[in-house]
């Protein structure tokens, strides 16, 4: 029976590379969504890593959802799965062969969104490839079960392009999928938590750029989990190999169980507060940012200026620094990720910087961390400047992060999460001496060693 | 030991009966067709035999064992042609036969073996999309063959093929019924029952009409020869029908169609009349019974090329 397995898995990725039709669903379609996300996002720092949860949820719903059940209704028509009946081998392996063929055609599309979106846009590699790889199976498992109920429910491939409309144009619109969660109003947001793309876009996303991996989505883990393992159960009660049988109206239920998994999950969503609106990041997020937020910051627990973690210099230190130092701290002014249309993120980038010299023990650490808070003030008014820094403070997952600086001679893969965390202390250290909340000696008069 | 034994099969749609209480057998060694116009139960029998379908009432047995062809030892005694399957337009003749002989446990050099057995290895890496309606056929035969079934089941085989695609297909039936196989075939055209096969179930409308070889099915209609005259001046219907042997005289314009029990008197009688009249003969045609008479001497309806009855 493996052997059989194995052998129709393989006929069937022999056959889905051989037709024009697949290639272009399977491949040129998500290489389009990787160059409509690229030219919206492309100066997001780094370059799409905050959208790629999203695209790779488009990719493995388009394939499963649409490449599975279309493959398979045409081979119900043609009467191909009549002729396997008649083999000794059990359909479920031919199946199960099917749905393994699928699932690596999926992962080869998605290998190739991430190789090319790093050729092109220099998006980082995953953060957590094996959380990745937990996280692709799982919703690839999800959505292949429902591309399985598709198949059931459509009497012809026209038909599966119709209920596949119907399931992929709503979670690309108001689910969370297409549109970011956070520009949707707060109604479609609750709205897309009894819809399996935002879970998946949830579970996809950590695994790039959040310190936890796919530990950060545990809830939406599950829920996907409930809502596949209904289709997968809707899926095979509902399998048909005889184009000429149509379901009959109690089978309708099994289709309407694997529905209803979704509401299952929406609510469970919604009694347990996990639709909470998702923040903006950038911008509008940190102009979100009030009196009463940035009275919330406390700067009791921070590191001393002249300790280990986050040095930061006296306003003239009167140190010597070397050539390289010096260049770095000229170039801060012209830093591409510094001067984006979105000044919350360049805030936050800046910050980066800073926290990357920390972690990195630069010989001028403390002298670059003074340079930065000069060029913040120097390049943002007060009033953002201090709602950016409360933005990283109290935000610190918030934006995207850098974790390395070549074009500043500040190299080294960090961890984003350490990257964030000293981010976000610099940002109490500098918000504290714009709010005269921390006492800042005054300057010297300036020397020719001055940093700034 | 029969290789085949169906008993009172009955198979509803709906409200519609497609097969009405159907008993038959097919040994080895023998090619049994089921004859008979679209919508007779010919398919909706066999799909029964496979397993397909799941008979209302009934009982099938494969050589003698109890087994259903539902059962997978049934599927592995069974080679089946289906009616109008098609494959993948991808798929090659070499990988489509290597796919069907790993589901049936062969070895990859059976499915080789079988490729040039069907004249295919010319066409062993053509698309299924590209080859003709003879080459898919072919393939489709090699297919239910793959792995050297008893037992044969072809629902229309040769449909749409030309006359000598028509003819490899019916050699290669042939040479399968020689080797010991025994095989089941349903066909709408009547000629091709009475050339192939051994032994006639002729069915309508989900029912049994006559079960023997095609003459004898031909001969428990009790049927007669046709003989048809065209002739100037023609001669008269009343005189012709008179004829020794002659049951009745059909008047078509200036030709005569006599139905006749006893073909050699009557050729002579009708002879004498034409010299007689001094008529100038431009036809004379003698045909003996046909299936396709036995069909409408037992229905009431003819039965037209395309294979329905009307």
């Amino acid at each position: 029976m493996i052997t059989a397995l194995l052998h129709h898995a393989v006929l069937v990725l022999r056959l889905n590379f051989r037709s024009r039709q697949a290639i272009v669903y399977g491949f040129l379609v998500p290489l389009f969504f990787l160059l409509a996300f690229g030219s919206v996002f492309r100066a997001g720092e780094p370059p799409l890593l905050a959208q790629m949860g999203q695209l790779l949820t488009i990719t493995i719903l388009g394939g499963a959802c649409f490449g599975l059940p279309t493959g398979l209704v045409a081979e119900r028509e043609r009467g191909v799965w009549r002729h396997y009946r008649l083999t000794p081998v059990p359909l479920s392996a031919l199946l199960a062969g099917t749905l393994v063929a699928r699932a690596l055609i999926i992962a080869l599309a998605t290998a190739m969104q991430l190789a090319l979106a790093h050729a092109i846009y220099g998006t980082p590699w995953p953060a957590h490839p094996g959380s990745l790889a937990a996280a692709f199976a799982l919703v690839a498992g999800a959505f292949l079960a429902l591309g399985l109920v598709v198949a059931a429910l459509a009497r012809d491939v026209p038909a599966v392009q119709a209920i596949g409309q119907c399931l992929f144009l709503p979670m690309i619109m108001i689910g969370g999928v297409g549109v970011p969660l956070a520009v949707l109003p707060e109604w479609a947001q609750r709205l897309a938590s009894f819809m399996p793309g935002r879970y998946a876009v949830e579970v996809l996303q950590p695994c790039f750029n959040h310190p936890h991996g796919l530990r950060h989505a545990g809830f939406s883990a599950c829920m996907l989990l409930v809502i596949g393992a209904a289709a997968a159960l809707a899926g095979a009660r509902l399998f048909r190999w005889d184009a000429g049988r149509r379901l009959r109206r109690p089978e309708l239920v099994w289709a309407g169980s694997s529905l209803a998994a979704w509401v299952v999950a929406g609510a469970i969503a919604v009694s347990a507060g996990h639709v909470a609106p998702v923040t903006l990041v950038g911008d509008e997020a940190f102009s979100a940012i009030d009196e009463a937020a940035l009275a919330r910051v406390a700067y009791n627990d921070l590191p001393p200026d002249d300790g280990v973690y986050t040095p930061l210099a006296p306003p003239q230190s009167g140190r010597r620094l070397t050539p390289r130092i010096q260049e770095l701290i000229r170039h801060l002014d012209t830093w591409p990720p510094a001067r984006t249309d979105d000044i919350g993120q360049n805030v936050r980038n800046l910050l980066a910087v800073a926290a990357i010299a920390d972690i990195t023990q630069e010989p001028a650490e403390a002298e670059i961390a003074r340079a930065v808070f000069v060029q913040l003030q120097a390049q943002v008014a007060p009033d953002e400047l201090s709602r950016a820094l409360g933005w990283v403070a109290l935000q610190p997952e918030g934006g995207t992060v850098i974790v390395a600086a070549p074009a500043l001679g500040l190299r080294g893969e960090l961890s984003p999460a350490i990257v964030r965390e000293r981010s976000a202390w610099y940002a109490k250290k500098f918000l504290g001496r714009l709010l005269g909340r921390i006492p800042d000696p005054p300057a010297p008069p300036p020397s020719p060693s001055s940093p700034s | 030991m029969t290789a085949v034994r169906a008993r009172d099969l009955v198979k509803h749609y709906g409200d519609t009966a497609a097969v009405r209480g159907v008993s038959l057998e097919v040994a080895h060694g023998e090619i049994v067709g089921l004859l008979g116009p679209n919508g007779a139960g010919k398919t909706s029998t066999l799909e029964c035999l496979l397993g397909l379908r799941t008979p209302d009432a009934g009982s099938v047995a494969i050589e003698g064992s109890d087994t259903t062809m539902g059962a997978a030892g049934g599927r592995a005694r069974v080679g089946a042609v289906l009616q109008s399957t098609t494959l993948q337009d991808h798929i090659t003749p070499r990988e489509a036969l290597r796919l069907f002989a790993a589901l049936h446990g062969q070895p990859r050099a059976r499915a080789d073996a079988v490729l040039e057995e069907f004249a295919l290895a010319d066409q062993a890496r053509t698309a299924f999309a590209a080859l003709s309606g003879g080459q898919r056929q072919r393939l489709a035969l090699a297919l239910a063959f793959v792995h050297a079934p008893r037992v044969l089941v072809l629902d229309e085989p040769t449909a749409g093929l030309d006359p000598a695609a028509r003819r490899d297909l019916h050699d290669r039936i042939r040479a399968r019924r020689d080797a010991g196989c025994a095989v089941l075939l349903s066909t709408h055209d009547m000629a091709e029952a009475q050339q192939l096969c051994d032994r006639l179930v002729l069915m309508d409308r989900g029912r049994i009409l006559a079960t023997g070889t095609p003459g004898e099915v031909i001969a428990r209609a009790g049927l007669t020869a046709h003989v048809r005259v065209r002739a100037r001046p023609a001669p008269s219907s009343v005189e012709l029908g008179a004829l020794p042997g002659v049951a009745s005289c059909v008047d078509a314009g200036d030709t005569r169609l006599l139905h006749t029990t006893d073909p050699a008197r009557t050729l002579a009688a009708l002879a004498a009349v034409l010299a007689r009249s001094a008529c100038t003969i431009e036809e004379i045609h003698v045909a003996p019974p046909s299936l396709e008479d036995a069909f409408l001497h037992l229905t009431g309806r003819r039965f037209d090329a395309e294979g329905g009855a009307r």
